[in-house]
C-alpha cells in the first residue's frame, strides 16, 4: 500500500515503487518474506560459465590472482544457492522430509559431478606429466599454489551450482492457490 | 482444514501438503500414517495407487446411480 501524508515522501514512494517493479526487487523481496524458494534455470549456468573463465584465466596467466575471481564466483554460487530449493529461506530449524530428499538428492548430484571432474582432472594431470617426461607435446598442470587454489574454487563452484540447477529441476511447479494461505 | 493447519498438525511444510494434494510428491509411510490420522481415517481413503477421480465426477456418477436405481 503506498504511502500517504506528506507530498515529497508520498512520490518518493512512488518512485521506489516504480524502481522495485522495474527492477523486479519487489518481487524478490516478496518472494523472500514469504520463504518459497526459487527455481533456478540459467544463474548457475552463467555462474558455471564464469567460473571456467577464471580457471582458464589462472591457466594462462598463473601469477595473476585469477583464483580470488573463482572465490568471488563460488561466494556468489553461495548465496544463489540460499534463495534456491536446497536453502532454507525460511529458517526452519527442521527441514521437513520432502526438503530434506532435496537437498541431499541436490547435493548428491553436485558432489557427484565435482567428483566426476576432479577424477577426469587428475587424470589430465597425469597423462601431461607422462607426456612432458618423454618429452611429447604436454599441457598445463598446477604447478603454483594459487593454481591449486583455483581448482579448489572452481570444484566448489561446480558442486554448488549443478546442486542448485539438480534441486530446481526436481521441484514441482508453485502451487497456484499458494498466495492464498 | 487449510493447507497450513494440516502442515501444523503433521509437522512439515505446508507447501508439502500442496505437493501431496496434486500427487507432486510421493510420502513415506510415517507422514502417510500421521496425515490419516488426523482426518481419522484408514490410510487407503487418502492415498492409492490409482489416481482417485474428482470431486464432480464422483457426484456425476453418483447422480446417475441413484437416477437409474429411482
Amino acid at each position: 500500500m503506498p504511502y500517504q501524508g506528506d507530498p515529497i515522501a508520498e512520490k518518493l514512494d512512488k518512485v521506489a515503487g516504480i524502481v522495485g517493479a522495474a527492477t523486479g526487487l519487489t518481487r524478490l523481496q516478496r518472494r523472500f518474506n514469504s520463504g518459497r524458494t526459487v527455481r533456478f534455470r540459467f544463474t548457475p549456468l552463467v555462474l558455471l560459465v564464469l567460473a571456467s573463465a577464471g580457471l582458464w584465466l589462472q591457466i594462462a596467466h598463473p601469477d595473476s590472482a585469477a583464483f580470488l575471481a573463482i572465490m568471488t564466483v563460488w561466494m556468489i554460487s553461495g548465496t544463489v544457492q540460499a534463495f534456491s530449493p536446497i536453502g532454507n529461506l525460511r529458517g526452519a530449524k527442521q527441514l521437513d522430509e520432502r526438503e530434506t530428499a532435496l537437498v541431499r538428492s541436490g547435493h548428491s548430484i553436485g558432489l557427484l559431478a565435482a567428483l566426476g571432474v576432479a577424477v577426469l582432472g587428475c587424470l589430465a594431470f597425469g597423462m601431461a606429466s607422462i607426456a612432458e617426461q618423454v618429452r611429447l607435446p604436454s599441457f598445463w598442470r598446477p604447478e603454483v599454489g594459487t593454481d591449486w587454489f583455483a581448482l579448489a574454487f572452481f570444484l566448489l563452484a561446480i558442486e554448488a551450482n549443478v546442486a542448485t540447477l539438480a534441486a530446481s529441476a526436481k521441484l514441482p511447479e508453485d502451487l497456484e492457490d499458494e498466495e492464498d494461505e | 482444514m487449510s493447507r497450513k493447519d494440516l502442515a501444523e498438525k503433521v509437522g512439515v511444510n505446508p507447501q508439502t501438503i500442496g505437493f501431496l494434494e496434486r500427487g507432486d510428491y510421493n510420502p513415506s509411510l510415517e507422514l502417510a500414517l500421521r496425515v490419516a490420522q488426523v482426518f481419522k481415517v484408514p490410510i487407503e481413503v487418502l492415498f492409492s495407487f490409482k489416481p482417485f477421480p474428482s470431486v464432480a465426477q464422483t457426484l456425476l456418477e453418483q447422480e446417475n446411480r441413484n437416477a437409474l436405481s429411482g
